[in-house]
């Protein structure tokens, strides 16, 4: 069975809108195009671990603009992933500062397949940078955050699962935990300046 | 620090949405008037991103993770197969093919006229002389090791016979007169067609295709050893094997 007849890249979109079935669309995503995609890494300088972890990022990278609307279908998911997927690749050469002779030969061969495909470059360092601000929260709270904000449930879903006494001191504990993730970027503006350019905010 | 707190917590209210229009229009008024407070609304928005990006990077990664180990054990599987035998394989043909270019190279390079003599000549032994009843001069003399008597009683004969060819053809040999041998090895030949007989003509071709051999005239030689070779019922078959032939064509070819 062609993979690529499974879902049409609008059904594919909607999917990737709701939690619910996003797990389902990026299995596609991997089925249907990771190989296609690493090829372009193994023949540029890449390893397989290279391509795993670039298509990683991509499948985030691409998520993220679905879901800000900002994916306009001006071309095929499939041409699209491969843009970001040969622009992530050379962003990540450039980190390594490898031959500057390739570096010029890739953005020579840069297609520009959807705008904002080239423009949304997420790095390695800052995603590492994501993990680590993170980290430093504490399980309890990365838990409420990620129940409220990531997963959009309510406060009445959450204190039902985290056995809280009810919705007020879970509210109390939410506030806490984002005003502490506040805190550590106020105490650190290079690193919010930093992240925010990563991830995009001025949207 | 309690006033701080409760801007904070109107602030994530309004990031949650958890405002009515009325208390909206007034945080943004205030907004409008204190960066301090749009520094940290920034900076809380900041932090929801923060928590979403991060959410979204575990989720795919749990699925990279399954997605990889599936995909992995399926390229395992199926390229140790179908891809890397052939690669194998194509290795060892090449090397074997690489073994017989040089193995052909040197044979190419080191065969040669004098060599395959050498290893194919061993002088001929004459039946033990017991009396002159039956033996010519010139074969009691080369069995007695007189080869110049024997050749020179063989230039003196007038009528030599089969054998008497034979054995000043082999005297000759030992002379290293080759030209010479091949006259009387074929004259040996040509009297036992004659005569209809049977004389020594094993051995009169074998040591006349040596004598060629040595002699560099590989276009008679190259038949007569052929004869042999396909002649199992000849006396020297065994010493005419397929790598001879295929030296001595290699060594047609080179010259």
């Amino acid at each position: 069975m062609d993979k690529d007849s499974i879902y049409d890249d609008s059904g594919l979109m909607d999917m990737i809108k709701e939690n619910a079935t996003m797990g389902k669309a990026i299995k596609f995503l991997y089925s249907a195009h990771f190989e296609s995609l690493s090829v372009h890494i193994l023949q540029n300088q890449g390893s397989r671990q290279d391509a795993e972890d670039i298509f990683q990022e991509v499948i985030v990278a691409f998520i993220e603009l679905v879901q800000r609307n900002k994916f306009r279908g001006d071309s095929s998911i499939k041409t699209f992933l491969f843009s970001i997927n040969k622009n992530m690749w050379l962003n990540e050469l450039k980190r390594r500062n490898r031959l500057a002779v390739r570096e010029t030969k890739f953005e020579m061969a840069r297609e520009p397949a959807d705008a904002g495909s080239g423009d949304y470059i997420t790095g390695r360092e800052a995603q590492q940078q994501v993990l680590t601000v993170m980290d430093k929260l504490g399980d309890v709270c990365k838990k409420i955050l990620l129940a409220f904000y990531y997963e959009n449930l309510s406060m009445k879903e959450i204190v039902q699962t985290m056995n809280y006494e009810n919705e007020q001191v879970l509210r109390n504990k939410k506030h806490k935990c984002l005003k502490n993730l506040e805190q550590l970027l106020t105490a650190n503006p290079a690193l919010a300046k930093t992240l925010k350019s990563a991830l995009q905010h001025e949207q | 620090m309690s006033n701080n707190f409760t801007k904070t917590e109107r602030l994530i209210q309004y990031i949650d949405g958890g405002m009515n229009d009325a208390e909206k229009a007034l945080l943004q008024k205030e907004l409008k008037a204190d960066e301090t407070m749009q520094a940290e609304l920034e900076n809380l928005l900041l932090a929801t991103d923060i928590v979403k990006k991060y959410g979204l990077s575990a989720s795919v990664a749990g699925i990279h993770k399954e997605m990889m180990e599936e995909m992995n054990t399926l390229s395992v599987k199926q390229p140790a197969i179908v891809r890397h035998m052939p690669r194998q394989l194509m290795k060892i043909a090449a090397g074997i093919i690489v073994l017989l270019g040089l193995f052909g190279l040197y044979q190419y390079f080191s065969v040669s006229a004098n060599g395959l003599y050498t290893e194919h000549y061993n002088q001929y032994t004459a039946p033990t002389f017991r009396g002159a009843e039956t033996s010519s001069s010139i074969e009691k003399a080369y069995a007695e090791k007189k080869y110049d008597s024997a050749i020179a009683h063989f230039k003196l004969s007038t009528e030599a016979s089969v054998k008497d060819n034979f054995f000043a053809g082999q005297s000759y040999l030992v002379k290293e007169n080759y030209a010479q041998a091949i006259i009387c090895f074929k004259n040996a030949l040509n009297k036992n067609n004659i005569n209809n007989t049977n004389l020594l003509s094993d051995d009169a071709e074998y040591y006349l295709a040596l004598s060629c051999l040595k002699n560099n005239d590989l276009p008679q030689a190259l038949p007569l050893f052929q004869k042999i070779h396909n002649n199992k019922a000849h006396t020297y078959n065994n010493k005419v094997s397929y790598w001879f032939l295929k030296k001595l064509q290699l060594l047609n070819w080179k010259q």
